[in-house]
């Protein structure tokens, strides 16, 4: 019997949060914090007091009814519409409603915060995604041309090498998720054949010197990374050169780090005036930001030997640690 | 009489495919190629040019500049 009136007692109140979450699902205001929700909970919790008191009085006035013979008197005569059992009713009312509130302000809260990092993991891989796109049209465009030409003079071999170069460029550029890094000597292929067409743009005039450090080839790079410096040194600076044009590319090793250095001996910061300049060296140091925060170093500009100098130093991650 | 013309572009490819390009019409005889500015100021005072191609982009002068 004591077991019934428990039941009626405290089920009531599981009843009550259920409901209050509930509410709180349908109306979120129900379970916010403002003068108007607590004045509308004063009064809900006065009813919701008077109601449970009804129903406590209802189980006593049943049980010393029909109830066991030995516990009708304990419950006989109890009147629950006083100002004492009122006040806890009323405070455990307001107790459970702020339970409430709380843990749904905390859930809520909690929402946002995964709403708001998902969306900037969304927002920064599209960015991404569009600085590494941003490196293809215009050379993809001038070496579909070149082949076109290649073709037209009959001259197969020369069309079929570059194809094989731009195959192995797009291999990892227009894969449907691109790598956001690769090994250093996987980035050294893309470059090489980037060059390998340039050089049939430009046949004997670029030169080109590649220095590399086997230590550091293994190290990871992002993706693309060096091929639109590169394409900057060739558009702005050997562009320009009335004789050969030179590139030097070099990567080392220094301690923790890898030191990538493009340099051309172009007409230096004059060829840069043309407009487009800047926006490859931009999307690097944006993409630098995205992978190294601010553990880089990004350095552009004309070295007292004249040309054109890049020079980039990021952390050395080998492939396979 | 064959029109002298001059073909003017910095990338060796481009030249070859205007030369592709114009071999079909009879009437244009290719006399000088130059891959840049200089080389074609030089070329039309050296001899008489009737059609001149010439690129825009190229390394010293310009299209624009060759005057």
């Amino acid at each position: 019997v004591s077991l019934a009136y428990g039941v009626v007692l405290w089920l009531w109140w599981a009843a009550v949060v259920e409901l209050l979450w509930q509410a709180g699902k349908r109306w979120p205001f129900a379970l916010r914090v403002s003068a108007a929700t607590i004045g509308a909970q004063l009064a809900v919790a006065v009813v919701i007091a008077l109601l449970h008191l009804g129903f406590l009085q209802l189980a006593a006035y049943w049980i010393s009814r029909v109830g066991p013979e030995l516990e009708r008197a304990a419950y006989r005569g109890l009147n629950f519409f006083n100002v004492w059992r009122f006040g806890v009713e009323f405070l455990l009312y307001s107790v459970i409603w702020s339970a409430c509130a709380v843990v749904n302000i905390q859930l809520a809260a909690q929402r946002d915060a995964m709403r708001s990092l998902e969306l900037e993991r969304q927002l920064s891989s599209a960015h991404l995604r569009a600085l590494q796109m941003q490196l293809e049209p215009h050379f993809l465009f001038n070496t579909l041309n070149a082949i076109t030409t290649l073709v037209e003079l009959e001259r197969t071999p020369d069309a079929l090498d570059i194809l094989a170069h731009l195959n192995n460029i797009l291999r990892t550029g227009l894969k449907r998720t691109t790598p956001s890094k690769i090994p250093l000597a996987q980035e050294l292929q893309i470059v090489e054949s980037y060059l390998a067409i340039e050089r049939v743009r430009f046949a004997d005039r670029l030169h080109i010197d590649i220095n590399l450090d086997p230590s550091a080839m293994d190290g990871l790079v992002p993706c693309f990374l060096l091929q639109p410096i590169i394409e900057n040194a060739i558009n702005h600076g050997i562009a320009h050169c009335e004789d050969v044009g030179r590139i030097e590319t070099s990567a080392k090793r220094v301690g923790g780090r890898v030191q990538l250095q493009v340099r051309d001996n172009g007409p230096g910061l004059n060829g840069r005036s043309h407009p487009g300049f800047g926006i490859g060296l931009n999307n690097t140091r944006e993409r630098l930001v995205h992978f190294y925060q601010d553990n880089y170093e990004l350095r552009a500009g004309q070295p007292e030997s004249g040309g054109f100098e890049v020079l980039i130093t990021i952390p050395y991650e080998p492939k396979n640690p | 009489m064959k029109l002298r013309t001059v073909i003017a572009d910095d990338e060796p490819l481009a030249r070859e495919r205007l030369k592709l390009l114009l071999s079909s019409d009879a009437e244009i005889e290719i006399v000088e190629e130059c891959r840049n500015g200089k080389e074609v100021v030089a070329a039309l005072k050296t001899a008489r040019i009737d059609l001149l191609f010439l690129d825009i982009q190229m390394p010293g002068s310009s299209g624009f500049e060759c005057d």
